[in-house]
């Protein structure tokens, strides 16, 4: 065997160093990589929506499969005249069933979306105030990424834990709902739930994370970064409910959840619950909220590149 | 037969006889980009090379905030090879790397480095694949080990994940961070953090690096560790380099030339070797024994001597008549300790340059 | 005569952590310097000898008494702290004036002293601005002028430098030197140590929380003996010179090193560099090989510090 000594000095890089389709996609990477490092926070955030899927699932379960029992119990027995009333109200008890699932489960989409808010402002508070803190923005913006890549690459960080709340369990449910009720009606007829659900999560994952960032970007800790976030939300209801209630009803689209609130039904086409704000006011609120938002970003993040 | 294998890649066949050896050996051993100047006293045996194509290029760069003038009209061809960047706190060293790395724009003026003109967003994501920067001041990614770090930077720079996690390796082996690359930050030496800064700065193997400080908060050991990484870079690895540092002897021992800026402007520019040298001709001499009798004979022989200390002399003499200081000592009875040239120092470069006051050398 | 500063089997432990294990050293009188590397107990022993921590066993002596806890020895010495933790909303004028009234000075003295100190440093200019628009440098000249505000007998400075460019650098090093040739003693500690040896002789090296070698850098060269000197010549001849000093007893090796144009460079080791100049200055005198530089290759404090921390 012949003998060999390799000395170990500086070695020059064969590869090649290639523009990413995405250039920001390492940092979504490794930012999850870091975030699901949190073994206990992940477990402590996500049960609560893990139990509320696995009670909801059984619920609408039971709400299809044992409901629909007795009351299809009731229909075959009785006269043949009484066939057809009992049919109709079968088919009406069925209808009704329908659409309080549906109804139930607009109700559970928009209280995933409140545990999203949870997820966010866990592991997103810190995303860009921690980098500020230590320094590590000098390393990022000597990259070849622009200050839009960094913010894109940390929106979605955020972005996974909220969709991941909201639209795992709708899944889960929608599967359940729709092997659950009869003769797969649940697909048959409210299939656009679906689609509707996935929207209203995209429009709220956008406004929460946005504004999670946004508190990311001016807090100095993570920690003021989370209060921040509460706080302006809880304000802008407080704010809203006051003037809303005692001057004007249009002042309540300050108020953010009322915003997003009135979003959702409008989404998915139901008659408002909660604080009645116009659409057009809704959307404009939400819109507003986002401009500012990723205005105020856009300059601290100029100022982090800028600034020694 | 043993085989050392030197830079560049590791070779798959280990098979060699003593002609191939000698073969690769020349290979690997291929100068570096320039030549360094030669040493005090030589007499050129053979022509210079022609001048490699500079690195850095600036035209008229200018950085104004408002009123303040923190860069004011820099003009320089650098050519490659490791430099260092002195100045003055406030100078407007931190300026021209925010411009070079295309964080700020130029008020007027232009940069162009490796060809790339950083003001230019298009040039500007391309030349940053070509520099390595290590930031003076803490700037590690939280939460992540050294590991991690250096391959999420290198995937930003554009690698693919296998290359990234083989070269971050790498790095880390080269600058000596051994286990401690799997263990958190928070028990890292500043030495660790520092090296770790380092090998970032060089996973994507770039052709410039800008290191900011690099020996900063290092016990001596460190430093050593560090310089003698800075100067294997820029002499043997063939990096250019713009160090800047307020150690100027760190700086005489790893860098060709210098660039001296104060108040947004070049004092003076220019290799080491040259702006060190003394125009007349003295050497400094230590003495064992009476320096008075050292000093008769001198004024005997009509030398131009002057005390420098206790037991020192400095003495007007040409460089290469040293044997005449000998015999002149071996006949006051006394032994010379030492008795080198007198080059000025970096340090005197450096106060010189900033009372000059204006214009390039 | 009683030394300035006297450590007796000194120790300081933060629970498990050995900040000072065992020192027992006498600090000579002048300016002293403090090296040693990172973790070696530097920043322990300068706190405790400033009375800022009490020993966990052992002794030390500052100027003749305890220092912990001494308010009258307090006004006896000044200390500059290498962590930068300074007032941001005060100037760097109202700091040192503040430090001085809680010393005991009043009004009047306190804003003399204040004004003069912060001159001496080359904050003159910038005095009365908040600290917070101070640069590195400048945070560092205000630590340094508390420190001399009250004309203290003993200064003590961790890391004196830090953060300073070249001129500060340059005009710390003198003030050290102005306030050496005052009769102040002074102990400063640092990790640049051409600078340590440009400044003073006198050394202190510390390694792990115990003393590794005092005094004068050139007496303790000395008394290392495992490693042999080594002296470096620059000669055109050097390759005929080298066979000559091969064949002397009191060299142990002869090197030749790399082509300096026509001349070469020869790395000597020597048993006893005395003998060795001797010997050489008559070789040189009586041939010609064409000598042009002659020196000591490893009297430098980095290479004993290298040879005693390996």
């Amino acid at each position: 065997m012949k003998a060999e000594a390799h000395l170990e000095v500086y070695r020059r890089f064969q590869g090649r160093l290639e523009e990413h389709r995405w250039r920001a996609w390492p940092i979504l990477d490794a930012g999850l990589r870091v975030a699901l490092k949190q073994r206990k926070a992940l477990l402590f955030l996500f049960a609560p929506i893990v139990i509320a899927t696995i009670v909801f699932s059984v619920v609408v379960y039971a709400k299809f499969v044992v409901d629909g029992l007795e009351s299809d119990a009731l229909g075959p027995e009785g006269a043949t005249s009484l066939e057809g009333m009992a049919m109709q109200a079968v088919i009406q008890a069925q209808i009704g069933r329908l659409l309080e699932v549906v109804t139930w489960m607009i109700e559970f989409v928009k209280a995933m979306g409140f545990a999203a808010t949870l997820l966010v402002a866990w592991f997103a508070s810190g995303l860009l105030c921690e980098d500020k803190k230590a320094g590590a923005h000098q390393l990022y913006f000597a990259r070849p990424i622009t200050r839009l890549d960094y913010f894109l690459g940390k929106f979605a960080i955020g972005s996974f834990f909220s969709l991941c709340a909201m639209l795992a369990p709708l899944l889960v449910i929608s599967t359940v709902a729709a092997l659950s009720s009869p003769e797969w009606s649940f697909l048959k007829q409210e299939w656009d739930l679906i689609p509707r659900a996935i929207f209203y999560a995209l429009v709220w994952t956008t406004t929460i994370v946005s504004l999670v960032l946004l508190a990311s970007s001016l807090a100095p800790r993570r920690s003021f970064a989370m209060i921040g976030v509460f706080a302006v939300v809880l304000l802008s209801e407080a704010a809203s409910g006051l003037l809303g209630n005692f001057i004007d009803p249009a002042f309540l689209v300050l108020g953010i959840v009322n915003d997003l609130n009135a979003l959702c039904y409008h989404i998915f086409d139901k008659p408002v619950a909660g604080p009645p704000v116009p659409v057009g006011l809704a959307w404009t609120g939400v819109a507003v909220t986002l401009g500012l938002s990723w205005f105020v970003i856009a300059l601290r993040l100029r100022r982090m590149e800028v600034v020694a | 037969m043993p085989k050392v294998e030197g830079e560049g890649e590791p070779r798959a066949d280990s098979s060699g006889s003593a002609a191939e050896l000698a073969s690769e050996a020349e290979i690997h051993a291929a100068a570096p980009a320039y030549l360094p100047p030669p040493g005090p006293g030589a007499i050129l045996a053979f022509p210079p090379l022609s001048e490699p194509a500079p690195v850095l290029i600036l035209e008229g760069l200018e950085k104004r905030y408002g009123s303040l003038h923190a860069l004011r009209g820099l003009t320089l061809a650098l050519p490659p090879g490791p430099t260092g960047l002195l100045g003055p706190n406030g100078a407007g060293k931190s300026t021209l790397i925010k411009l070079l790395l295309g964080q700020l724009e130029p008020s007027a003026g232009r940069a162009r480095i490796a060809g790339f003109d950083p003001a230019v967003p298009a040039e500007r994501l391309a030349l940053r694949r070509r520099i390595g920067y290590m930031p003076e001041s803490d700037c590690l990614i939280p939460r992540m080990n050294a590991v991690e770090i250096v391959t999420a930077l290198g995937r930003l720079t554009g690698m693919n994940v296998r290359d990234a996690i083989t070269r971050a390796h790498e790095v880390l082996d080269y600058v000596g961070l051994e286990e401690a690359r799997y263990r958190g930050l928070d028990e890292y030496s500043t030495g660790m953090k520092q090296r770790l800064k380092l090998a970032q700065a060089l996973v994507h193997d770039p052709e410039l690096l800008l290191l900011d400080e690099p020996t900063n908060g290092l016990d001596p050991k460190g430093r050593k560790h560090m310089l003698e990484l800075v100067h294997d870079l820029g002499h043997n690895q063939g990096k250019s380099l713009l160090l800047c540092s307020h150690l100027l002897p760190d700086v005489e021992r790893t860098c060709e030339r210098v660039i001296v800026i104060h108040k947004g402007t070049i004092r003076s520019q220019g290799t080491i070797h040259e702006l060190t040298r003394r125009e007349e001709s003295w050497v400094k001499l230590e003495i064992d024994g009476d320096v008075t009798a050292l000093q008769r004979e001198l004024t005997a022989e009509g030398l131009t001597h002057e005390p420098d200390g206790e037991g020192r002399l400095r003495v007007r003499i040409a460089s290469a008549d040293g044997d005449r200081l000998f015999q002149l000592a071996a006949r006051a009875g006394v032994a010379l300790s030492e008795l080198v040239l007198e080059r000025s120092s970096l340090e005197d470069v450096f106060v010189e340059a900033l009372a000059a006051g204006g214009g390039t050398q | 005569m009683s030394a300035v500063i006297e450590a007796r089997e000194l120790g300081r432990y933060y629970g498990q952590v050995a900040g000072l294990n065992e020192l027992t050293a006498e600090f000579p009188s002048g300016v002293v310097g403090l090296v040693g590397p990172n973790g070696a107990g530097k920043s322990t022993l300068l706190r405790l000898i400033v009375g800022e921590l009490s020993p966990s066993r052992g002794s030390i002596r500052v100027l003749g008494q305890d220092p912990f806890a001494n308010r009258e020895l307090y006004r006896r010495i000044g200390f500059c702290p290498q962590q930068d933790a300074l007032y941001e909303d005060l100037s760097g004028f109202e700091i040192v004036r503040l430090l001085l009234r809680l010393g005991g000075f009043d009004a009047a003295e306190s804003k003399r002293r204040a004004e003069r100190a912060l001159e001496r440093l080359s904050l003159g200019e910038r005095m009365h601005h908040r600290v917070r628009t101070y640069s590195k440098g400048m945070r560092q000249r205000v630590r340094i002028a508390q420190a001399i505000a009250h004309d203290p007998e003993l200064l003590v400075l961790d890391e004196p430098m830090t953060g300073l460019d070249p001129l500060g650098r340059r005009e710390v090093l003198e003030l050290l030197r102005e306030l050496g040739a005052e009769k102040k003693h002074v102990l400063f500690s640092s990790h640049i140590l051409y600078e340590v040896e440009h400044l003073t002789a006198e050394i202190v090296l510390i390694h792990r929380g115990r003393l590794l070698a005092k005094g004068r850098l050139g007496e303790v060269r000395a008394l290392l003996n495992r490693h042999p000197r080594k002296v470096e010549l620059v000669a055109r001849r050097a390759r005929d010179l080298a066979r000559e000093l091969v064949g002397w007893n009191e060299v142990l090796a002869v090197r030749l090193g790399s082509q300096q144009g026509i001349e070469e460079l020869l790395s000597v080791e020597t048993r006893d560099v005395g003998a060795f100049w001797r010997r050489f200055t008559a070789l040189a005198a009586g041939a010609s090989f064409g000598v042009s530089e002659a020196r000591s290759q490893d009297a430098s404090l980095e290479a004993v510090f290298d040879y005693l921390i390996a």
